[in-house]
């Protein structure tokens, strides 16, 4: 029971994975196909990256620059989903060494990301 | 212009997925020396997109369906502690270093790239399927120092680090080769993810050369896993060895501002 339990998860995170890279090629290559439609979005003066605030309104204006980043973005966060996803399931097996691990590794990365912004 | 430029990198994206998916490799190891000798990018933004693309290959393979089973997530994780610490320092590493060291690095890198894959000749593949767990896994804290240096590399240098992860599970800490590859692939994504914020956050990675490259290695990885099972694999590395020798002296030459192109035409 255990085991069929397991492979079911093992199953979802790869599922979960290659949703998550699909989703973000596609991103991408919408935003590259609104880069040859739009040029004019593809200035020199054109920021070369689009701040997380403003982001909404681009993607709404379709904009290709940020059309293409969300898919950066989408696919940037797939190994972190998987590490959530395994941290839950020691934390299910009561595995809190394992669950412990997991975390610190997920605060390492996103404690480096505020270090990386606040520079 | 830009249409052009866009489907050239979509050829390269494809090109490096491809070969990737084949051999193994994060595909890393071809692009950014191709954005920066022939699409003439700033090193640090062809490191930017080798990282994304990177991700691409360790979470969009087709294999992964096939390699969760065989993934050691406990070992991954544990190693993972050391990969990040590494990536972290690696990626901040970048702004201290100038395009020249990183140009040598990538050079020398490439060079132990290559003779690695040699090795890979004469190792067979192991068809039994191991059960994850079923060894016991040997000298962590070697493990642990080979992780931060390899998370380090793959935070400088773009790559996924493949050829250091494998060998050492592997070699020296008593994983079966199956589960040693798919473990890697797993970290792999983990660690280009940590040194990749960095990248994005320092605006390091330009969406214009990322977005075609990444989609092309998407179509390539899917590509190479078909080809793998009909190509004599030998053959193909042999080729891709000769390739990174190449590069090797091209990306080395460019560290002194030389090229090896620019002296063959002087003639």
């Amino acid at each position: 029971m255990n085991r069929q339990a397991d492979a079911r998860a093992r199953e979802s995170i790869a599922r979960i994975l290659h949703a998550g890279s699909l989703g973000s090629a596609i991103l991408m290559f919408v935003g590259m196909a609104l880069a040859f439609l739009r040029p004019s979005f593809i200035s020199k003066s054109a920021p070369a990256l689009i701040p997380l605030e403003a982001l909404a309104g681009a993607l709404w204006h379709g904009n290709p620059l940020a059309v293409m980043q969300c898919g950066v973005v989408l696919l940037l966060l797939t190994p972190l989903v998987r590490i959530v996803v395994a941290g839950w399931s020691f934390l299910r097996e009561r595995d809190y060494a394992y669950t412990l691990i997991s975390l610190a590794v997920l605060f390492i990365i996103l404690a480096s990301l505020v270090l990386a912004v606040t520079h | 212009m830009v249409p052009l430029r866009l489907l050239e990198l979509l050829v390269l994206g494809f090109g490096a997925g491809t070969f990737g998916a084949i051999l193994g490799l994060g595909g890393g190891v071809i692009i950014v020396p191709v954005l920066t000798l022939l699409f003439s990018v700033p090193i640090e933004k062809a490191i930017g997109t080798s990282l994304v693309s990177v991700i691409a290959t360790s979470s969009g393979a087709a294999a992964v369906y096939v390699q969760e089973k065989l993934t050691d997530i406990r070992l991954g994780m544990s190693l993972e502690l050391g990969t990040t610490l590494g990536a972290v320092t690696g990626a901040f590493a970048v702004a201290w270093l100038g395009r020249d060291a990183l140009a040598t690095l990538f050079g020398l890198f490439l060079i132990y790239g290559a003779l690695s894959m040699l090795r890979k000749l004469d190792q067979p593949e192991g068809d039994a399927a191991p059960v994850v767990g079923s060894y016991e896994v040997r000298r962590m804290p070697l493990g642990m120092a080979v992780s931060y240096l390899a998370g380090g590399i793959s935070g400088m240098l773009g790559v996924g680090g493949g050829p250091i992860k494998v060998p050492l599970m592997f070699l020296a800490m008593g994983v079966p080769l199956r589960v040693a590859t798919a473990t890697s692939n797993f970290m792999i994504g983990v660690t280009a993810a940590a040194s990749a914020f960095i990248y994005y956050s320092h605006g390091r990675i330009e969406m214009l050369t990322t977005a075609p490259v990444v989609v092309g290695v998407f179509f390539g990885s899917m590509a190479g896993s078909h080809l793998a099972r009909r190509l004599r694999s030998g053959y193909v590395i042999l080729l891709f060895v000769l390739v990174m020798f190449y590069l090797a002296l091209e990306m080395l030459l460019s560290a002194f501002h030389l090229s090896l192109r620019a002296l063959m035409g002087a003639r």
